[in-house]
């Protein structure tokens, strides 16, 4: 990939378990075709669906971000755009939702991405972004299949430090009439797969899966304080994004839990054996956005020049704050309910994102923070302002990019390298050293 | 091309005219007696909750001038129609009119400045921001989840007014209110006649600016002049434009419209508030009050933020049947594309119908190539016409 790109898009990997969960998650791919081909109903999922509900039914699902993601690290990407533009749409906006869309215009779709994507029986999203409906829509009509979306009900209770209050004392975090309104719509989807399947949703399954998402998420968390305390860190997000996002696609199973634990545990070996990621880290980044899949080398690409290593990503962030779910036997539903409708809360809307950026900056002993904002995302908006101002106003500088990050035709390297070198050699290293 | 001057020698159109180029003064008038008023951002807000409390429902209309505030809070995928909503909520053009805002789930964007506007507001008190409000519809699916969930927002909105101006709104009052506003909406459905088919009387500025004054005018002395303007405009020479459906990023202003006249073209209708969707359909009378405003919002034309692309492809075409367009003009600001999923779609029903299409992507506030979309108006006018003969 160096050759064609002229620079080097593939990290250098530092531990075992994301070659384990990259082997298991394209052995698990490979007989999900053989499911599908038995007759076995198949999912195409949103990344804001509770997907818990599907894991405990045994019914096997895809994410559509996670797949454009999969599409990325393969630089695939570009060919699925350029598909829909010849379909009449557009090759440059909604990437990051539109990959699984463009496959099946593709007339060759078992060249894509592990023999390419199978037709989805049923698909799955949330009504949060109309351009994203739409895309559904398309697909849904593509694959012949059956849809289901999930009403959006805004969060209409702000509480400071939502952290505080997500594990434990989640009904008073979300409030009573927007809990209430996604119970409702948790047992609608309910009903709608198991008139589609024909399979029961077991009572006794789900606890369990929630609870294997609680033990899951536990690890991540004991994961992320461990890589906050420990300077030099044992490890960096390229270690870690692919490992963390890879077993939440599977989190409920035991699987889950054991890649969970296996990741904490080579991470504390790490900080044990007193072995660093980056030997000379001087510096530590913070990464606020989707990841660059396409690209987990530019994480890396600071390291020897500057020794500034970032550390920390969304995704092990909100695996290890977003998902812990506890008291869910009284009421499982209510308890998944409270887990997903605020997902997208924490990374959209204010205050939530933003304070827990400068709670997660301080926790992790960061120096500086890189934004990507997407340019081509008709959903974007974040209140990107209130999240930099806040940043900074902590002490913690902020450079953002504006980029594509599903499509690496569109990225240009050299001008976001400069950008970064620019926070690191004007911002961080005068006010550090 | 300047309103012609038929237009300007009705008193009804110049008394309309006023009010949409005097939007300040206009509100300020109305707010004379003391009365509260609500700003509405949104096409959904039930603006006749807003009356049947005795308060002054307005519609917020973009500033168009410069906009620093939106460029400093703003991400870039903001487009230019929704700058200037943000930009009018926090500049001077109305500073301390505001007492209430709601906003409605009429697009994905206004839940976002819901809670831009409300974080800002917590961050900036100084900025004295007023009360603020969302009203959460469900209006993708028409289905019963939506219409329960509707009619419990509607209720919970009206709980809300209550509140605002402290006394109980009764189902009297609601159904006062929805006749006032059905008169209003079928007076501007009559005028809006005037512009549909071949003896079409009147251009797409005249009726915007005619349909977006009375807005800024009380309801009776609004529904009163438009019914005035329309016994006049039967009179105004037919207009020989190519008659065209508008569809895309709000226009609030007759600038683009022009353009698109001067270039041999003429809306005739729009599925945009600022013009025929505000007018779709009546509340019904016959229904109890609340029921019956619940329906009125999820039933009316599918807007493209608010509609599967099957419903936009099935009305788009019934629609240009409907009103006899000869063209439809899809005209996007930066960042304001999503409406590109619907095109393909709607593009390929109306070519089997022989009806043309023109799609003007990434435009800006304020425009930057004027001579090129004049071009592009004029070759697609010349096609079209082409298509006549």
């Amino acid at each position: 990939m160096a050759e064609e790109k002229g620079y080097e898009t593939r990290s250098v990997k530092r531990l075992n378990t994301p070659k384990l969960t990259s082997a298991y998650q394209k052995e698990w791919f490979m007989g999900l075709r053989k499911r599908i081909e038995a007759g076995e109903p198949f999912g195409f999922v949103g990344a804001n669906t509770p997907m818990e509900i599907l894991q405990a039914m045994d019914i096997p699902f895809v994410v559509n971000q996670w797949w454009t993601a999969i599409c990325a690290a393969k630089q695939m990407g570009p060919r699925f755009y350029d598909l829909l533009e010849q379909a009449g749409y557009r090759n440059d906006i909604c990437s990051y939702c539109a990959a699984a869309y463009a496959c099946s215009l593709d007339p060759k779709p078992e060249e894509g991405p592990w023999g390419g994507l199978p037709n989805p029986t049923l698909i799955i999203c949330g009504e949060t972004c109309s351009s994203g409906i739409k895309i559904e829509e398309l697909m849904t009509e593509a694959f012949g299949a059956e849809a289901f979306r999930i009403h959006h009900y805004h969060q209409d209770v702000i509480r400071d430090n939502w952290w505080e209050l997500s594990c434990d004392n989640w009904e008073e975090l979300i409030g009573k009439k927007r809990l209430d309104f996604y119970e409702n719509e948790l047992r609608l989807l309910i009903s709608f797969l198991e008139q589609k399947t024909g399979r029961r949703l077991d009572l006794n399954r789900l606890i369990e899966t929630l609870n294997n998402v609680n033990e899951q998420e536990t690890y991540y968390r004991m994961t992320r304080d461990l890589i906050a305390k420990t300077v030099p860190a044992p490890v960096t997000v390229t270690d870690t994004v692919n490992a963390v996002m890879q077993a939440q696609w599977h989190r409920g199973t035991r699987w889950g839990v054991e890649m969970a634990k296996s990741l904490y545990e080579e991470v504390k070996e790490r900080v044990e054996k007193g072995i660093p990621a980056v030997p000379n880290e001087k510096i530590r980044l913070l990464w606020i956005g989707r990841g660059l899949w396409f690209n987990l080398a530019f994480y890396q690409h600071f390291e020897e020049k500057y020794g500034a290593a970032f550390i920390w990503t969304m995704y092990l962030g909100i695996a290890s704050d977003g998902y812990i779910r506890r008291n869910v036997e009284e009421n499982p539903i209510r308890s998944l309910a409270s887990r997903f409708c605020f997902l997208e809360d924490i990374l959209h809307v204010p205050p939530f994102n933003s304070q827990w950026f400068v709670k997660e900056a301080k926790h992790n002993q960061i120096d500086g923070v890189v934004f990507l904002v997407p340019e081509n995302c008709m959903n974007n908006g974040d209140f990107s302002y209130n999240i930099i101002k806040s940043l900074e106003d902590a002490g913690f500088p902020v450079c953002v990019l504006r980029a594509d990050p599903a499509d690496s035709k569109k990225w240009d390297q050299e001008r976001m390298v400069a950008a970064v070198e620019e926070l690191i050699e004007n911002r961080i290293i005068p006010k550090k050293f | 091309m300047a309103i012609r001057s038929c237009a300007e020698e009705s008193p009804a159109f110049s008394e309309l005219k006023w009010a949409f180029d005097n939007k300040r003064k206009a509100i300020s008038k109305l707010m004379e007696g003391g009365r509260k008023a609500v700003w509405m951002m949104g096409d959904d807000v039930p603006e006749e909750v807003i009356m049947a409390a005795g308060m002054l429902p307005v519609r917020l209309c973009g500033y168009y001038g410069p906009r620093p505030n939106a460029d400093k809070y703003l991400e870039i995928s903001f487009g230019a129609y929704w700058r200037g909503l943000f930009e009018a909520v926090l500049n001077e053009e109305y500073a301390g009119m505001m007492d209430y805002l709601v906003l409605s789930n009429s697009s994905d964007i206004l839940l976002k400045f819901f809670y831009y506007l409300t974080e800002l507001k917590r961050m900036e008190p100084e900025r004295k921001l007023p009360v603020i409000e969302f009203v959460d519809y469900s209006l993708f699916s028409k289905d019963f989840r939506s219409q329960e969930h509707n009619l419990r927002e509607t209720r919970e909105f009206i709980a809300k007014v209550e509140g605002w101006c402290g006394r109980k709104i009764s189902d009297e009052d609601l159904a006062e209110a929805i006749r006032v506003q059905n008169e209003y909406k079928r007076a501007l459905r009559a005028f809006s006649a005037l512009r549909y088919g071949k003896e079409s009387r009147v251009m797409g500025s005249e009726a915007l600016t005619a349909i977006a004054g009375s807005f800024y005018l009380d309801k009776p002395k609004a529904t009163e002049l438009i019914k005035q303007l329309t016994k006049e405009a039967e009179k105004w020479p037919r207009v020989e434009n190519v008659r065209v459906l508008y569809t895309g990023s709000m226009q609030e202003t007759t600038e683009v419209y022009e353009l698109m006249e001067d270039a041999g073209l003429n809306v005739i209708t729009e599925d945009k508030l600022f013009g025929d969707r505000y007018a779709d359909s009546d509340t019904d009378p016959g229904m109890p009050p609340v029921r019956a405003i619940a329906s009125r919002y999820l039933n009316r034309f599918p807007s493209s933020e608010r509609a599967f692309i099957k419903e936009r492809a099935a009305f788009i075409p019934e629609r240009v049947r409907e009103v006899g367009a000869e063209g439809m003009v899809i005209f996007m600001n930066h960042n304001d594309e999503s409406y590109i999923w619907d095109f393909p779609k709607q593009r390929d029903v109306l070519k089997k119908m022989g009806i043309q299409t023109l799609m003007i992507e990434d435009q800006y506030y304020p425009l930057r190539d004027r001579e090129e979309l004049s071009r592009k108006f004029s070759s697609f006018a010349r096609t079209v016409k082409g298509g006549r003969q």
